[in-house]
Order: structure tokens, then C-alpha cells, then sequence
């Protein structure tokens, strides 16, 4: 008894359980999909989501209580606001993302278990991603967020142009995998063989060494802006949207981001402190040619999925002017809330577009015309969700770009802010171009109505109606959370304030 | 001697190995005759007489093995230093290792169960 109680304290005290909790929960419940798709040999599958649901809402559930109480674990995790905000929010972005899946998944007849264990994977590897303190967990856990991003995105074996998207994926992420590494490396050599990031920054002499401390800083940020998509890194971003199925498009588009988010910034703001003049040049350039660039070419895209990849890259384009105007008083609450109000907007937009494919199996914007006619729930739900991304007034995207171009503003950024502005009013045009192809009458009813009705009617046959509310749900999720957040946005920015490092 | 002082040794000796199989290839090339037939020009399978197509289709069962023999190999490497240091490490490693196992072991049922250990 003794024995066990000593036990108990110092496996207390060498690592403190509550912090990795949520990430724990998340692999309790991979382990079982994985016994319960053995035993179960492929029947029942909707359980399985069941419990990646029941295992991803535990682990938000504990991640919220520890955003109240802070504990510290200083070796491989740091428990602060910053990186308990990021897992949570990549804990959401699972979360819904698996809601909008389900349907798409069993009408598409692959294999349904491995789903959710994909999911799962790279969920853990963004969470253990947002908080990571040294170098080997960072890039153990990125690369485990690739592959996982990389098989989700090549799930649809038989489809050709998810084939496609996954081989230039795991071409692309490798190379700049690579180039981080060898950014690493050079810090690695220099702080003396330390690999914990607050031990690199005691011990590299910065003043000596700086030449090369900027080639590994050009190193690190090429493999960061990899899975951001900034400008020019940004060549695998279209093609892998448009080829890979459209609920794993949803998924890593807001969890690789955000992952990478956290990853950039927190490399960038520890390691490189004695450079923040050179790389502010370099972001500000990288932001200013990803918004140009993004909304630019968005204007001219014919397919759904491809736009929105174009119109991602130029959202992470304004995100970073939030990481730019992060200072003492307000930490990095614009670059967050920006953040939270982007993983809604573009989930809610891919749910719906995942549903409209369910129906009639196109992705091209022109068959989104007339819309209004067929399905009124689902145009106006895309209104909302279009007009929040390109940033009309009551809803929340309005209120999260007018925080950031602020801040940017006040932080000095002013031609970031004004090419930000410049640019976000192109990219109203192309949003509201397809709002309007949606609520006025199509010009051949009769083609599109054909296919409509057929569609529906072998979907509807092939799933219950149990599950068709699951997307119906994340759609409704995710409208609410666009236009309210912008009501409710005083206590998310209270919240996110104090993020400063 | 060389570019830098304390690896003499080494270019020394990097120069010598790549001498000695240039010696053996020209040595055999002066003192045999170059006696080319039809029969010495075709394909080497082993004695018997070649047939059927140079490019055979691959074997997926060979990489499913060669996949799964690689994530013990790797398992087994890590698992080299917690035993070398177990006495040491105390009761704690030692679950942990557990863990770790089992969750290979999770793996390698999953991977037997679908059919990835199939050799037909």
C-alpha cells in the first residue's frame, strides 16, 4: 500500500496526468474504434463515430476546465492560454468536421472505419503540436498531422483526382518537412546541442552567429508557410482542395491551419526575438502577395472547392497581420479570434457544399444557380456563411476583420492593412457572385432539376434519417456561430487577451 | 599534406579504397580476352533459359511484409535502451513500455485482422 501510494505521488510529480488528459481521452477512444471496427468485422459503423463524437467532446469538455485552472508541465508541454486556446479550438474543428463527414462517407460506399481513425490521428497530432516546447515533439507531431491529412486526402481509392491530391500532398509536405528539419538542425547545432526551445534561446549566442541564425530562420519559415499556404508556398493548395473528398477538405483546411498557426508563431516568437525586424519584412511581404494572389485568382475560379482554397490562402494572408500586431497589452487576441470565427465560417460553408455534392454530385458554381428554388434552408444558410467570410457588417467575420485591420493598423502595418482592405472588398465580388447565381432563377430548369430529383432519391433511400440531421446539425452549428459571434465578440477577445509570451 | 592536416589518414585511406576496386576491374580487363558470343550476352536467370516479359508486375504482399516488419524493427530498437536501463528506471518505465507495446500490438492485430499478412 505504501509501495503504491509512493508510486502514485511521484508518477504525480514526473508528469502531471491532468495536463495531457484530453490527448489521452483522444487515444483511448482511437484504440477503441480500432478493437471495436476488429470485432465488430465492418458492421454497425456508425458507432465508431459515435465514439470518436463521445471521445472528442470529453476531451473539450476537460480542455475547457483546465482553461480555467492553469497548470504548468515545463518539460515537454506549457500549459499556457495560448496553447490550451489552440487545442481547443483544433478539438472544435474535429469535432464538426466529423459531424459534416458522416453522410458523405457511407454514401460514397469506401471503407467506413479507417474515417474516424484518421480523423482522430490528425486531430492528436495538431493538439500535441499547439504545445510543444521542444524541438523533436514539434516536428514529430507535424509530421503525424501530415500523414494523416496525407491518407485522409487520398480516401477515396477509386477517384482519380484524389489520387492526385494525395501524391502531390505527400510530395509537397515532405519537401518542406525537410527544410524545416534543416532549420532545426542548424538551431540544434548552435544552441550546443539543447533541443527544448527555452534552452536554445539561453544558449545561442545570437550575436555571433547571426548569419546563419537567418538562414535558419528562411529554413523554418519556408516549411511553416508550407502548410499555411502563403504566397509562395501556396502551389499545393488548389489542386489537393479540389481533388481530395470534400469533408476531408473541410477538415484540414481549418486543422492543419490552425496547427500551423500555432506552430508559426510560437517558433517565430521565441526562437527569433533578435530578428523581429527582418521577419516582420518577410511576413508582411509573404501577406501581402498570399492576399493579393488569393483573392485575385478566387475571382476567376469555376469550381466551388478551388475557390475557396484561393480564398483560404487569402484568409491565413490576413490572419497574419494579426501575428504581426501581436504587443504587450493585447497579446495575439486579434490573430485568435480571427482564427475562431474562420474555423466556423469555413466549416459551415464546406458543410453545405458537402451536402449540395451529396445531392447532386457537382462541384462547378454554376450548378449552384437557382438554388433559392430547391432548397431554400440550404441557400440561405450559405448566404450567411459566404457574406461572414467575405465580411459584411452584422455578421461575425465583419467584426473579426475589423479587429485585425485595427490592430494591424495600430501596430504601424499600414500597407498591410490597406492591401487587406483593398482586397477584401475583390473578395466580396466573387462571393456575392455566387449568392446571386443562388437566389436568381437558373436559365435550364429542367437539365438541373433532373438530376436533382434523381439524386435525392437514392440518397435518401441509402441513409436513415438519424444521420442526415448530423450534417443538417454542424450546418445549423456553424451558421449560429458566424452570425453570433459577432454579438458575443467582447468576451471572446477578453478571453483571448492575455496571450502574450 | 592534404587540405586538412589531422584526417591525412583518412584521405589516405579514402584514396586507396577507391583504388582497389578500379585495380581489380582493369587488371581482369588486360589480362582476359573479350570473347562475346550469343549465348554470353543473354540475360542471367540462374542456368535456365530466360522467358516472358523483363518487367513483371510487383507483389504487393512483399511491401505489406516488408511494412510490418519494419514497425517491430523500429519497435524493437526502442525498446533497446529501456531494457539496458531498466533497473534504473524503476517501476514507471516499466508501464510505460507496457503501454507502448500494447499499442503496437493494437496495430499489428488491426493490420493482421485486414488482411495485410496474407502471403496469396
Amino acid at each position: 500500500m505504501n509501495d503504491i501510494n509512493s508510486f502514485l505521488s511521484r508518477l504525480n510529480s514526473t508528469i502531471n496526468f491532468s495536463t495531457i488528459l484530453p490527448e489521452i481521452i483522444l487515444i483511448v477512444g482511437l484504440i477503441t474504434i480500432v478493437i471495436t471496427d476488429l470485432v465488430n468485422k465492418g458492421k454497425n459503423a456508425i458507432f465508431l463515430y459515435k465514439i470518436f463524437l463521445v471521445s472528442t467532446l470529453v476531451s473539450m469538455g476537460i480542455l475547457f476546465y483546465q482553461l480555467i485552472s492553469v497548470i504548468a508541465f515545463e518539460d515537454l508541454y506549457t500549459n499556457n492560454i495560448f496553447n490550451n486556446l489552440f487545442r481547443f479550438f483544433i478539438l472544435i474543428c474535429s469535432f464538426i468536421s466529423v459531424l459534416l463527414s458522416v453522410d458523405y462517407v457511407l454514401c460514397s460506399k469506401i471503407s467506413l472505419a479507417e474515417f474516424p481513425l484518421f480523423k482522430i490521428s490528425a486531430g492528436l497530432g495538431g493538439m500535441i503540436l499547439s504545445c510543444a516546447t521542444d524541438l523533436i515533439t514539434i516536428y514529430v507531431s507535424l509530421e503525424f498531422l501530415a500523414l494523416s491529412s496525407c491518407f485522409l486526402s487520398g480516401y477515396t481509392k477509386r477517384d482519380i483526382r484524389s489520387n492526385e491530391a494525395s501524391m502531390k500532398f505527400l510530395l509537397m509536405s515532405g519537401a518542406s518537412s525537410s527544410s524545416l528539419l534543416y532549420g532545426f538542425s542548424l538551431l540544434y547545432g548552435f544552441s550546443d546541442g539543447q533541443v527544448q526551445l527555452d534552452n536554445i534561446i539561453d544558449k545561442i549566442l545570437f550575436s555571433q552567429y547571426l548569419p546563419t541564425i537567418c538562414i535558419s530562420a528562411a529554413f523554418i519559415l519556408a516549411g511553416t508557410a508550407f502548410k499555411l499556404s502563403l504566397f509562395p508556398f501556396h502551389q499545393w493548395t488548389p489542386d489537393v482542395y479540389e481533388g481530395s473528398p470534400t469533408p476531408v477538405v473541410a477538415f484540414f483546411s481549418v486543422t492543419s491551419k490552425v496547427a500551423a498557426l500555432s506552430l508559426f508563431t510560437r517558433l517565430f516568437r521565441l526562437i527569433f526575438p533578435y530578428l523581429s525586424n527582418e521577419w516582420h519584412i518577410v511576413v508582411e511581404l509573404l501577406a501581402i502577395s498570399s492576399m493579393i494572389l488569393g483573392n485575385l485568382i478566387a475571382v476567376t475560379q469555376r469550381s466551388f472547392k478551388r475557390m475557396l482554397a484561393y480564398s483560404s490562402i487569402s484568409q491565413i494572408g490576413y490572419v497574419m497581420i494579426g501575428i504581426l500586431a501581436a504587443d504587450l497589452e493585447n497579446g495575439y487576441a486579434s490573430m485568435l479570434t480571427y482564427t475562431f470565427i474562420y474555423i466556423f465560417m469555413n466549416l459551415g460553408t464546406f458543410a453545405r457544399i458537402t451536402l449540395f455534392s451529396l445531392r447532386t454530385g457537382t462541384d462547378n458554381i454554376r450548378d449552384y444557380a437557382g438554388l433559392y428554388m430547391k432548397d431554400p434552408v440550404l441557400t440561405f444558410s450559405l448566404v450567411l456563411c459566404l457574406l461572414s467570410l467575405g465580411g459584411i457588417p452584422p455578421l461575425s467575420g465583419f467584426f473579426g476583420k475589423l479587429y485585425l485591420f485595427w490592430h494591424g493598423w495600430k501596430a504601424g502595418l499600414y500597407i498591410s492593412v490597406t492591401v487587406a482592405l483593398v482586397t477584401s472588398v475583390i473578395s466580396i465580388y466573387y462571393y456575392l457572385k455566387i449568392i446571386k447565381l443562388m437566389l436568381t432563377k437558373t436559365t435550364n430548369p429542367v437539365d438541373t432539376l433532373k438530376t436533382y430529383e434523381k439524386q435525392k432519391s437514392l440518397v435518401s433511400s441509402v441513409i436513415s434519417t438519424k444521420l442526415k440531421s448530423s450534417v443538417e446539425m454542424a450546418m445549423i452549428l456553424c451558421a449560429l456561430a458566424s452570425t453570433l459571434s459577432g454579438l458575443f465578440m467582447d468576451p471572446i477577445i477578453k478571453i483571448t487577451r492575455n496571450t502574450f509570451f | 599534406m592534404f587540405l586538412f592536416q589531422q584526417y591525412d589518414s583518412f584521405w589516405i585511406f579514402l584514396l586507396v579504397s577507391l583504388f582497389i576496386p578500379f585495380l581489380a576491374f582493369s587488371i581482369s580487363r588486360f589480362l582476359v580476352s573479350n570473347k562475346d558470343g550469343p549465348e554470353k550476352l543473354a540475360n542471367y536467370e540462374s542456368g535456365i533459359e530466360p522467358k516472358g516479359n523483363t518487367w513483371v508486375q510487383f507483389q504487393i504482399r512483399y511491401y505489406m511484409f516488408a511494412l510490418v516488419f519494419t514497425v517491430s524493427d523500429v519497435e524493437t530498437v526502442f525498446l533497446y535502451p529501456w531494457a539496458i536501463a531498466f533497473e534504473k528506471l524503476g517501476l514507471f518505465a516499466f508501464i510505460e513500455v507496457i503501454v507502448f507495446i500494447l499499442i503496437l500490438i493494437v496495430g499489428l492485430v488491426y493490420a493482421w485482422r485486414k488482411g495485410a499478412l496474407e502471403w496469396s
